[in-house]
């Protein structure tokens, strides 16, 4: 059992719970509704209240579906030098900060809130499909991205799930920060 | 009589729509000092672009009728008005949508045209984003790309640019007159360079165009990229000068009508043409008299404020340096909070901010301004139509503003009291 604090856009769960905290951990949902959608293999209820608290959701795991929460996969990163780094992600972690746990340089200058396109990666084409579908915010993001490929996604919104076993994510040589001199803007 | 009472309704109509938007913005409409972003049409300008957007609708490239045979009259007088002002031929000149557009076929065009020759391309850290962002393109099609720094004033060193260019290099794209910071470069002496190292010299002309004397013969420039809304004439309408002698080749990015003698297909905008045709002319005609007027109000304003207010920095080259585009530092100050403040003058800090972080412009990067001075930057553009009440009323504002601002910072207390800035540790939240 996890709990997580939630953080909803939805004037009518802010009204309701009074929420106003952000991240689902590394998950960024923008809300609870989304976070149901999207990752399948877990179930958000029930959703406890507390008045001192921010809201707490419980993931039950489904049936059959038992798993270890932290049940891990390996996927492999590229960097810009071509250099490979095979790390070792839990399932439902984000790639953004599966590869910032690992010091690998990937930029997130929206920290994962919908806003930058700076985490744009290429998944390897074979694992495309296994990714759960786009969202519009996400499509519109992506128009921004230098060097988009058919491949392309944003690395804050693709979660692990188990069938990415050994998928191989490359990042791009450019983000939409370029610098021609080097400079890596910092997250702020 | 009928006709009369409807035009002078048409009128009444159209001034109480201007005076109602001038009236949502706080009842008073901001005046204008952001030059380099664009510049207010010339009225002569626009009467002679009326005629082509009523009147004289033909299609310039029609060669079977009288409507197509005016349009294209209308067109090559205005080549002939934009060679002029730069001293080329007529067939030099090929219209483009800006300089956005020209500057992308400058750059990618001949990088491409002879890439089996050379793989080498050369710019500097202060370009304009479409030509950083051309040569990034660039770069991934598998050309190298020199981005050569410039020194302090803004002014890219001759010594380190001779040391770059190599037999490789195909090209060398410089801005004439930066954006952001005014400051022009040494095109004679860059120009020469490139000639003697047979590399292809690109400029960026779209600032310096019609405000500083530019001619392509003396210069050795080989390919120019000029903007119409930039030098009081239409928006959406440029040109890009390309040398025949020695012949330029660039790989067109549009394939078409074969229009622009193939570098740029699709239908010209006879009455945006005919616009930056009248523009140009102007240009020429009035330059010295536009120059010292820009010169006199830039001076007005510097000392304005520099004379009252302690601790601004000018960014860029003071000399070396376009007058109508002022950058200015003001120490301890948010330049987006001035530029709140400042509501009633229409102001930027720089170019349009396209970064996805929160960070100072690269252009002041690039000077090695330094962080806090490169945050509180404000860039002043004074045009043709400004005037010194203007100017005047500016200072003033910009004064009372700064100093407001001051007198609740804490950072500029700690400066008053001594304490470095730069020994102070930020902790990050």
């Amino acid at each position: 059992m996890n709990t997580c604090r939630i953080f909803s856009r939805s004037i009518s769960y802010k009204r309701a719970f009074f929420i106003h905290t952000a991240s689902l951990y590394s998950y960024n949902f923008k809300s609870i509704h989304l976070a149901c959608q999207y990752s399948p293999q877990l179930s958000c209820f029930p959703i406890t209240y507390s008045p001192y608290r921010a809201i707490h959701t419980s993931f039950r795991l489904r049936g059959d579906e038992q798993l270890e929460f932290n049940e891990s996969v390996r996927v492999t990163f590229i960097d810009r030098d071509g250099n490979h780094v095979p790390v070792i992600g839990n399932i439902g972690e984000n790639l953004l900060s599966l590869a910032h746990r690992y010091d690998i340089e990937m930029e997130g200058a929206c920290d994962a809130s919908l806003a930058c396109t700076t985490c744009h990666v290429y998944i390897q084409p074979e694992f495309f499909s296994v990714l759960l579908p786009s969202t519009d915010e996400e499509e519109d993001l992506l128009d921004l991205a230098p060097f988009l490929e058919s491949n392309s996604r944003l690395g804050c919104q693709v979660l692990l799930t188990r069938d990415m076993q050994g998928m191989f994510i490359s990042l791009p040589r450019v983000t939409r920060n370029f610098y021609v001199d080097g400079h890596i803007p910092k997250a702020h | 009589m009928l006709k009369l009472q409807s035009t002078i309704k048409l009128l009444k109509n159209s001034i109480r729509q201007i005076s109602t938007a001038a009236q949502s913005i706080n009842n008073i409409r901001p005046l204008y000092l952001d030059a380099q972003s664009t510049t207010p049409i010339d009225p002569r300008v626009l009467d002679a672009m009326l005629p082509y957007q009523l009147g004289y609708w033909g299609n310039p490239h029609s060669r079977t009728h009288a409507y197509g045979w005016e349009s294209e009259e209308a067109v090559e007088k205005a080549r002939q008005q934009v060679a002029d002002l730069i001293g080329a031929d007529p067939k030099e000149i090929v219209f483009t949508s800006g300089a956005t557009e020209s500057n992308n076929i400058a750059i990618k065009g001949v990088a491409r045209f002879y890439k089996h020759q050379k793989k080498h391309v050369v710019t500097t850290q202060i370009e304009h984003k479409c030509v950083l962002d051309s040569c990034r393109r660039l770069e991934n099609e598998g050309f190298r790309v020199t981005y050569l720094p410039v020194l302090s004033s803004g002014v890219i060193s001759l010594d380190k640019l001779n040391e770059i260019l190599t037999p490789d290099t195909a090209l060398l794209s410089v801005i004439a007159v930066n954006n952001e910071i005014g400051v022009r470069q040494k095109i004679k002496e860059i120009g020469d360079m490139c000639r003697q190292k047979k590399v292809f010299f690109h400029t960026d002309a779209a600032q310096a165009v019609g405000k500083v004397p530019i001619d392509v013969e003396e210069s050795k420039i080989d390919l120019m990229s000029i903007s119409g809304h930039k030098i009081y004439g239409p928006k959406g309408i440029g040109a890009l000068y390309v040398r025949r002698r020695p012949r330029v080749r660039v790989q067109p990015l549009m394939s078409g009508g074969g229009q622009e003698r193939g570098m740029r297909s699709g239908t010209l905008p006879t009455h945006l043409v005919v616009g930056l045709g009248a523009a140009a002319e102007l240009c020429h005609q009035e330059m010295e008299y536009d120059h010292a007027h820009v010169t006199r109000l830039s001076d007005r304003l510097i000392n304005g404020i520099c004379s009252q207010l302690p601790a601004v920095v000018r960014n860029g080259d003071p000399v070396l340096t376009y007058p109508g585009c002022v950058n200015l530092s003001f120490s301890c100050i948010e330049g987006e909070s001035l530029l709140m403040a400042l509501k009633n003058v229409a102001l930027s800090s720089g170019s349009a901010c396209t970064s996805a972080s929160l960070e100072p412009s690269y252009v002041l990067r690039a000077i090695g301004a330094d962080e806090d001075l490169a945050h509180s930057s404000i860039r002043f553009g004074i045009s043709r139509f400004t005037t010194e009440e203007e100017v005047d009323y500016t200072v003033q504002k910009c004064v009372d503003e700064v100093g407001r601002l001051r007198d609740m910072s804490p950072l500029w207390e700690m400066v008053q009291e001594g304490v470095d800035l730069k020994t102070i540790k930020w902790t990050q939240h």
